[in-house]
């Protein structure tokens, strides 16, 4: 039986991963562990292993080179050279620094914000995300910014220059199910970055220190449409299709609805609301159990 | 009310505010310091007359400080014929018939006055002074003639920098407008200079007294040493003693200050007040005609009446006392203040709100009124959450978390207190928790500060909500409950009960709510103890109000507990009961103690004394002669030597013994942490819960110790003491998710659903990152304990975030079965 996705196929990803210079062992473990942890997350996430590189502080198995600036450089390059029209995600894990120009602490000559603009140029209005897990990003957003392109950085300003627990966590958004808020099995780099956002502040909070991390995200129309995850895959006949038809509508309705919630009254709301819901959960009901 | 207690980690509750009672002497100042026209008058810097090294007091200012009205009068108008003391006398004047109520006439004089100033090249110092006390004196009606009395003052100063009666007249001004680092400053300078000047002395007094500070009432002393005839010393006195339930000294006092003027109208009315406290009407009554015959517009009446009730805990009355003075004079701040405090205190918040709107208007300068109204605005948005009997006032970001869990320890406190005491506050009992410390403590006594925790104005409890303060500094079950049960014990008394007693049996009633909870025996009570520090049960009420130690007043709230323990051990709780019945009549301690308890106070105190030494002989003999010398600090300290130098084996040994020795010891330091620690370590998992089992069960705030103890109780099997513990430290801390997790996966293991939904009801309140996840469980938890409603509302806000969500789709649909 043939299976296609329940929804309209992603367009092809690719994925460039730098984790930057750590100064500590403690670091360059942690640096090492999240760009691992993303990257087996977005393997289960179907992102096929050849569209993954990940450029390290050091030679290790999983890495594809060093994270020099010249490699770095390359590296986005090819990355932007070629026909493909696909997204492109590139995270940056690391230190960084700002003394007037945005920096990324890389093995040898640091990476600028200058230079890294400057080498997306060539990625036209090719959509892409850069997310800078790293102290003093804050100044990226600004010197990035371009149509089509989505900026998260892991602080507001480059002011905050004290080591930041955002990578860890965005590491972690993807490895658990919690950060798919609205539970359709599939993760966006919006849900991705709330989770994050929330639990930074959950850590500092519970540890009882000042939160020295205000993380930033420059379109969250534009992050919502990057989306990682196994599509659910259904039967292709023709009842099948009406019932996912069918499914797509109700949740068509169900969005209008809560658009509409604050002009409705709460009664008229809740009665509709549930009579969408029974309805889904029945077209669900019917399709799960399709062999 | 509930102070912080405790020693080391914990607050010591004695801040600058060590009580409310305390505190209200701040707001409600004797009536010498206010500055309304009759009561300022009284003690106008040119009244009080230069102190005894400067020039004797003018002849009608020793006419009016006897009460001689008349004469003074006579005095007054000779002197403003012949001059040159023209424009002093005529203040002066002005003073009299504010005495008197004739207000008119003594704005005349004092608008006179003024306008002789403005007309003026070159005034005295002494003149300058007057003229700035006629400004103050208009500011009663006008606030901003205090900032032009201030400039006038400095420029009294200027001209002659040795007038210290200017100098403590502007200090007076500094204190009623409460600035009381500048009023202190002030003070200090003439204290320096004129170390034996009374109002400096009396003023300095009154600051201290304002901050806690039971020491200033030497100060009041020593100026009545000075000066004998100072009839505002000894009001101050006065009303100090009966803040501490002291009616027969606070007669004494304020009789003495009779003796020197008969017609003293704040003397008078400390006597009217002191008489009311007692439930004697009729004594009230022949004072209080005393004092309109007098001044029949004399409101300050009602105003010192209405806060001598409120210090005293009749928070109902002292509205009804304030409004009668509203209805003489409706444009006096003081009165409208206490009005709309004290309905606020008793629940009713729009009359206090209008009240107090009014009372700013008239007097901006209240930082009471105007913290409070500032805080009703910052708290417009609190919501308000009903149960049977209470309804809980809390901010809207964490009422979902804790209204579940007030809600049910309330209404068992309100079953439990009913049989107890025989008595049913009507319902609802108002309970209003505060997620600032600072804006409890407004909301208590209108400034930041307050070193307590909560506080019951009977009908209405104000606390702090957990999130007012860090992890492990209180318990807020074990204060909500102690701050109910004064709601029920003041309320069967008609709010007689005294201060100490009320205190006591709340401390008690924590003891014998939840094992744990409740203040325990401290090492500085048992020095305390040894060194004969401790008050008389007859004079208890002193430690809370006039505490003369830093300690003390944490003393004073383990002390009056045991004494409720030791008459509940001796008399049985019928012997609880006949005191508050006594105390209901209108009984004073002394009768009280007599019919009920069949003692005088000093036989009690002995008994007490006996049955305390023979109760805690053993702690006693452990601490030695204080807290750093005894076999028990001995044995501590040598565990901890021995635990750094890496022996743990003798490290046990000691620490061990030392448990032996004192073993209700149970801070962060205590032998059973360092005994769990190093069992723990030797790998004996189950020694290591017995002493964290021990420890939490003597210590109410303990958090990590409880969850330390859940985690060991779970690895050893015991699901249901890892539960227990888990629920300890959720009274302690409620905003920590894991903790609610895991709690209602215990409670769900064990089919509690109703509980595991509270605990799901939490982690959603905790605003989680996966909310649907979470509103999924608790659905689930309220299908499985069988409230179908609830599973269904649940599961569809659940569903709302997540329309998709397969596991809460099932779920909807099952409900819907």
């Amino acid at each position: 039986m043939r299976v296609e996705a329940l929804r309209p196929s992603a367009p092809p990803l690719q994925v460039l991963i730098v984790t930057g210079v750590s100064g500590e062992p403690k670091f360059a473990q942690e640096f090492s562990a999240q760009a691992r942890s993303i990257i087996a997350s977005l393997g289960k996430a179907g992102v096929a292993a050849d569209r993954i590189t990940w450029l390290a502080e050091t030679e290790q198995p999983q890495a594809a080179g060093k994270s020099t600036r010249e490699r770095v450089e390359q590296e986005l390059v090819r990355l932007g050279g070629g026909a493909e029209s696909g997204q492109v995600l590139l995270v940056f894990i690391g230190h960084g620094s700002d003394a007037g120009e945005p920096k990324l602490n890389l093995p040898g000559p640091d990476l600028t914000a200058a230079d890294l603009a400057r080498v997306l140029t060539g990625y036209g209005t090719r959509p892409v995300a850069v997310v800078i897990a790293a102290s003093s990003s804050g100044g990226f957003a600004e010197k990035l910014a371009a149509p089509g392109r989505l900026i998260i950085t892991a602080t507001r300003t480059g002011q905050e220059r004290n080591e930041v627990r955002f990578g860890h966590w965005f590491a972690e958004a993807f490895a658990g199910g919690a950060a798919d808020i609205d539970k359709d099995g599939a993760l966006s780099l919006f849900e991705a970055y709330a989770y994050t956002v929330r639990e930074v502040k959950r850590e500092y909070e519970s540890d009882n220190r000042l939160l020295t991390e205000h993380a930033r995200i420059t379109d969250s129309t534009l992050a919502r449409q990057f989306v990682f995850g196994a599509a659910a895959a259904v039967p292709t006949d023709a009842g099948s299709q009406a019932l996912v038809e069918k499914k797509r509508n109700l949740e068509a309705q169900v969005a209008s609805l809560r658009a509409r919630k604050s002009q409705m009254d709460s009664t008229a709301y809740e009665k509709q609301l549930e009579t969408l819901l029974v309805e889904l959960a029945t077209v669900n009901q019917q399709l799960r159990g399709k062999p | 009310m509930r102070e912080a207690t405790g020693c080391g980690r914990r607050a010591t509750g004695f801040g600058p505010f060590p009580g409310v009672l305390l505190l209200m002497a701040s707001i409600t100042l004797p009536v010498a310091c206010q500055s309304s026209d009759a009561a300022r008058a009284a003690t106008s810097p040119v009244a009080r007359g230069p102190s005894p090294p400067q020039r004797p007091s003018p002849p009608w200012d020793v006419a009016i400080n006897h009460g001689r009205y008349a004469e003074a009068e006579s005095l007054l108008r000779a002197a403003m014929a012949r001059g040159p003391d023209t424009l002093i006398a005529r203040v002066r004047l002005g003073d009299l018939f504010a005495l008197r109520g004739q207000r008119t006439e003594a704005r005349r004089e004092y608008e006179g006055a003024i306008a002789t100033y403005t007309r003026s090249r070159r005034l005295s110092s002494r003149e300058l002074a007057a003229v700035a006390s006629s400004l103050e004196a208009l500011g009663a009606t006008d606030p901003t003639r205090f900032r032009d009395a201030l400039r006038v003052y400095d420029e009294a100063i200027a001209a002659d920098s040795t007038n210290w009666d200017a100098r403590t007249a502007l200090g007076d001004l500094f204190l009623d407008r409460n600035n009381r680092p500048e009023a202190v400053t002030t003070y200090n300078a003439v204290i320096a200079a004129e170390p034996r000047h009374p109002g400096a002395l009396l003023g300095r007094a009154k600051v201290g007294l304002a901050d806690g500070n039971g020491g200033a009432l030497a100060m009041v002393r020593q100026a009545l040493e000075f000066d004998p005839d100072f009839v505002d010393a000894r009001v101050v006195l006065a009303s100090s003693h009966l803040e501490g339930e002291a009616f027969d000294s606070a007669d004494a006092e304020a009789n003495r200050a009779l003796a020197v003027n008969p017609v003293s109208l704040p003397a008078l009315t400390v006597l009217a007040a002191s008489r009311l406290l007692r439930g004697d009407t009729a004594g009230y009554e022949t004072h209080r005609k005393r004092v309109f015959a007098q001044n029949a517009g004399y409101a300050e009446f009602y105003a010192q009446v209405a806060e001598v009730q409120a210090r005293n805990r009749f928070y109902r009355e002292a509205a009804t006392y304030a409004a009668r003075g509203l209805a003489l004079d409706s444009s006096n701040a003081r009165v409208l203040t206490a009005l709309g405090m004290n309905e606020l205190r008793t629940g009713k918040m729009d009359e206090g709100r209008r009240h107090l709107e009014q009372a700013f208007r008239l007097d901006p300068y209240s930082v009471w009124v105007k913290n409070t109204l500032d805080l009703l605005d910052a708290t417009r948005n609190y919501r308000e959450v009903r149960s049977a009997r209470f309804v809980f006032v809390v901010a809207p970001t964490e009422a979902d978390l804790l209204t579940p869990y007030l809600t049910e320890l309330a209404e068992i406190a309100y079953d439990t207190f009913a049989v107890r005491y025989g008595y049913r506050p009507s319902p609802p009992v108002r309970v209003e928790l505060y997620r600032r410390h600072a804006d409890f403590s407004v909301r208590t006594v209108g400034l930041a500060g307050l070193g307590a925790l909560g506080v019951s104005f009977g009908p209405v409890v104000a606390m702090d909500a957990p999130s007012a303060r860090p992890r492990g500094e209180f318990n807020f079950g074990s204060t909500l409950w102690h701050e109910l049960a004064h709601t029920f014990t003041l309320g069967v008394t008609d709010h007689r009960i005294p201060r100490w007693f009320s205190e006591g049996l709340s401390v008690f009633e924590e003891r014998r709510a939840r094992t744990g909870w409740g203040q325990g025996l401290s090492l500085s009570f048992l020095a305390a103890l040894k060194q004969n520090k401790l008050l008389p049960v007859s004079r208890l009420t002193d430690g809370f109000v006039r505490p003369t130690y830093p300690e003390q007043i944490n003393h004073a709230y383990y002390q009056a507990s045991l004494v409720c323990e030791m008459v509940a051990a001796t008399r049985g709780w019928e012997g609880i009961r006949a005191m508050l019945d006594g105390y209901r009549a209108g009984g004073t301690t002394a009768d009280v103690f007599r019919k009920a308890l069949g003692a005088s106070p000093e036989q009690f105190d002995k008994e007490f004394e006996a049955w305390l030494d023979k109760r805690l002989a053993k702690q006693v003999d452990a601490i030695g002669g204080g807290e750093e010398d005894g076999p028990f600090q001995r044995e501590m300290t040598a565990g901890t030597a021995f635990l750094r130098a890496g022996n743990k084996a003798e490290a046990a040994t000691r620490f061990e013994k030392a448990r032996e020795l004192l073993p209700e010891y149970a801070e962060d330091d205590s032998p059973y942490a360092n005994l769990a620690a190093i069992y723990l370590e030797r790998g004996d998992t189950r020694a290591a819960a017995d002493q964290l089992a021990r420890l939490t069960a003597l210590a109410e705030t303990n958090y990590d110790a409880n969850v330390q103890l859940a985690t060991l109780l779970e690895k050893l099997g015991d699901q249901a003491g890892a539960t227990a513990a888990l629920e300890r430290a959720a009274w302690i801390d409620p905003r920590d998710q894991a903790l609610h997790q895991k709690l209602a996966e215990m409670h769900g293991v064990r089919g509690a659903w109703r509980q595991a939904a509270r605990e799901r009801a939490a982690v959603v309140a905790l605003d989680p990152v996966d909310r649907a996840e979470a509103l999924y469980q608790l659905a689930y938890a309220w299908n499985q304990a069988g409230d179908k409603a609830a599973a269904r509302r649940e599961v569809l806000r659940a569903l709302e975030i997540a329309p998709s969500f397969e596991k809460a789709q099932q779920l909807l649909l099952e409900i819907r079965k």
